[in-house]
């Protein structure tokens, strides 16, 4: 397969000149190290920002308060200098900025910030009981920050930090696991904050500040409110079940028109995946298992549910086009998702 | 044997290519459009989440279908396990003609149903002949040598068949782990010579899909090839990793081993250790493979650890700020440096960076973020420092 382009040359569908640019380049192929570099700097911030707490936790009987704050404030403030003076300026689109090195500096930035904060409350109660206080500062800094520098990885620190402030983790791998969904209190907050996080994110792009921002609002506000609704549901009984059944068709329903603007399949899999535990936790419950019978009931719908949903992937966008604008042909206009 | 159109998979691979160019600006929009109406490809491939949505729904399917089967046979008061056997390889048979029949008559391609409906036929396959072994009355380890044989056998097939990465992997792993599984039955001799067998066999796997397969077949199972080969590479590490054999040589030769004493030829052991990943590293960047320098880059941080674990000579935070300085260091000199491409490498951001960048971030979120606590009072105790994720506890 070395001389595609000869074939297609050959072939007469590429002309001369155009073949004459590919073989130039094949021949001498560039081998991009980015990713890896990039890889590279993360694991280098990690190690440092790790061991920098440490030295700093085993020593603070030794080397003082006031130095070790000082040393943390003033790397801090480094790095913040020359974010705000290498940085591009303030765009609403996205920025470019020029060295990768850029994003690593920023986050350094912000985790010394950290570090600071959690230490002058630690230290000296700046803060005193307000918790609260203490927990969104670093949120609306690095809120600030993200948007100042175009950077969705501060973006996701920020959005993660703000959940906090309000109780809930919402990184990925301790949605289900760190959050205690049995009490109704942090349902609500989980539902709230899923709200007012897609609705803050939605009127932003509206106004074209860093509309590809919306993604990672999204992103975080749907596994949220699908996760806190089907807490809801699991913990609720009779009637109540199909009020919160209902609100997981209304997200499910939102979900599935977002993805079809987004052109983004994965919104449209995670609200099926979601609505079908859903569905099938209110089939399970809803039916007596005390017959033999019923047994087999079970089986018949994980197969009939499945093969349905099955070939509705499959032939989504005919059934999609059939509803939306009976009569006209399938809609080809998604075809690379 | 293969199974796919082959002229579809070489217009594919045409496609793909003619996309890099577009990206690299090497060709015009009217270009890759004449390229792709003249290599026409009727494969069905979903994109990725549409595949892993087929993927989940149809393990599901199967799984409630084979639960259904078994209570078939429950159901007809044949209690038997020969009946349940029976039925298990109707039911591989049943995922196998699936199989055939979605990727030849609607030329499924990677598309999540065809790839559950191998992994089940196989699996399911697999399964019964370790119960007809265990069944047959063989109780020692000789049902895991003739089993896994077995299996790695089926699997092989299978990928020639299919060329499915999961079978192509579960092939390497389950011959490897017959061949270990043999030598650690054939007495003393057999179990001093684990690493090595482990090494040779990974070494012999490498070279022969590197320099014994046609380049014919090399194309079309380019995928499968790839990921045996990274398992090649991982395992001969592993193999002759100090660590792993001085602690399983512990275990299985019952060695007692006092202060300062090492296991036998332990030095050959720990100079491995030592060289593999720096040879790695140096031959994926020489030969521009990029999965050998991944590798061998992942492999530097499993030898730092062995070492540090027998010979530690700095504090682990010393350590953690010397070692995280140096990558800073050497990772902001190569960007500086490669700015202007040199030597044949770049820092050019591929095709592939938007995926990379969202999952970067949610990388960097669950790291570092925050964590709440129940009553927010102990928020600000030990544990605050530097948000430095793995490391809570100090």
């Amino acid at each position: 397969m070395q001389n595609t382009a000869k074939s297609l040359f050959e072939e007469g569908i590429l002309d001369e000149g155009t073949y004459n640019k590919i073989s130039g380049s094949e021949s001498n192929p560039l081998f991009s190290l980015f990713w890896e570099l990039r890889t590279l700097l993360y694991l280098g911030v990690l190690l440092i920002t790790s061991g920098f707490g440490i030295v700093v936790y085993q020593n603070i009987d030794t080397i003082g308060h006031q130095a070790i704050l000082a040393l943390i404030a003033v790397l801090c403030g480094c790095c913040f200098f020359y974010c705000f003076k290498q940085g591009e300026p303030y765009k609403n689109g996205k920025v470019k900025n020029a060295s990768t090195f850029f994003d690593y500096i920023l986050l350094t930035g912000c985790l010394l910030f950290l570090t600071f904060e959690g230490y002058i409350q630690f230290q000296y109660q700046v803060f005193g009981l307000r918790y609260g206080l203490a927990a969104i500062i670093p949120t609306v800094v690095f809120f600030f920050v993200s948007y100042r520098f175009d950077n969705i990885s501060i973006l996701s620190m920020a959005i993660t930090g703000l959940a906090a402030w309000a109780g809930i983790t919402i990184t990925p791998l301790h949605l289900i696991e760190s959050n205690d969904f049995t009490g109704h209190s942090v349902i609500y907050t989980a539902e709230v904050l899923g709200i007012a996080l897609s609705t803050a994110g939605w009127v932003l792009m509206q106004k074209g500040i860093k509309s590809h921002f919306f993604y990672t609002y999204v992103n975080f506000a749907t596994h949220l409110l699908f996760v806190s609704t089907l807490a809801g549901l699991f913990l609720s009984e009779g009637g109540e079940k199909f009020l919160w059944f209902a609100w997981i068709l209304a997200l499910a329903a939102a979900c599935v028109v977002f993805a079809k603007q987004e052109k983004s399949f994965y919104f449209l899999l995670i609200a099926l995946i979601y609505t079908y535990t859903g569905l099938t936790h209110v089939f399970m419950t809803s039916i007596d298992w005390d017959n033999e019978a019923v047994v087999w009931l079970g089986m018949w719908y994980f197969m009939a549910s499945c093969a349905g949903i099955i070939y509705f992937l499959v032939n989504h966008k005919k059934i999609v086009s059939k509803l939306f604008n009976p009569g006209s042909g399938p809609d080809t206009s998604n075809d690379h998702l | 044997m293969i199974i796919y159109n082959k002229t579809w998979l070489y217009n594919l691979e045409t496609r793909n290519k003619a996309k890099n160019w577009k990206f690299n600006g090497l060709i015009s929009e009217n270009d890759q459009t004449r390229i792709s109406d003249s290599k026409p490809v009727g494969f069905y491939m979903p994109g990725f989440w549409m595949a892993l949505g087929l993927f989940f729904f149809t393990t599901i399917l199967l799984c409630a279908s084979g639960g259904f089967l078994s209570l078939v046979v429950l159901a007809t008061d044949i209690n038997e396990e020969f009946a349940f056997q029976i039925v298990n390889f109707i039911y591989s048979i049943a995922c196998f003609h699936f199989a055939e029949k979605y990727k030849k008559d609607k030329h499924y391609f990677n598309a999540g149903t065809d790839n559950a409906l191998v992994w089940a036929g196989t699996g399911s396959l697999i399964g019964n002949v370790f119960w007809i072994l265990f069944e047959a009355g063989i109780h020692d380890q000789t049902v895991w040598i003739a089993g896994l044989f077995l299996a790695s056998f089926a699997c092989f097939i299978v990928t020639l068949r299919y060329a499915d990465v999961f079978v192509a992997l579960s092939y390497f792993i389950s011959g490897l782990l017959a061949l270990l599984f043999l030598c650690g039955n054939m007495g003393i001799w057999g179990k001093a010579i684990i690493p090595f067998a482990g090494f040779v066999y990974s070494a012999g796997t490498y070279i022969i899909l590197k320099y014994r397969v046609s380049a014919e077949n090399k194309f079309f199972y380019h995928d499968c090839i790839a990921i045996a080969e990274a398992a090649a590479l991982i395992s001969a590490y592993i193999s002759v990793n100090y660590f792993v054999v001085r602690e399983l040589s512990i275990v299985m030769l019952d060695l007692y081993l006092n202060e300062g004493q090492d296991i036998p030829y332990g030095n050959i052991f720990l100079l491995l250790t030592i060289a593999i990943p720096p040879a790695y590293i140096y031959l994926g960047l020489k030969d521009k493979n990029r999965i050998m320098l991944r590798i061998g880059m992942l492999l530097v941080g499993a030898s730092l650890f062995t070492i540090r674990y027998y010979h530690s000579i700095l504090p682990p935070e010393v350590a953690m700020i010397i070692g995280g300085a140096l990558l800073i260091g050497i990772s902001y000199f190569l960007l500086k440096f490669l700015k202007t491409p040199q030597y044949g490498f770049s820092i050019k951001e591929e095709n592939e960076s938007a995926g990379y960048k969202i999952a970067e971030s949610l990388i960097v979120a669950e790291t570092f973020s925050q964590q709440p606590s129940a009553e927010s009072g102990n928020r600000f105790g030990g544990g605050s420092f530097g948000g430095a994720g793995a490391n809570e506890n100090y």
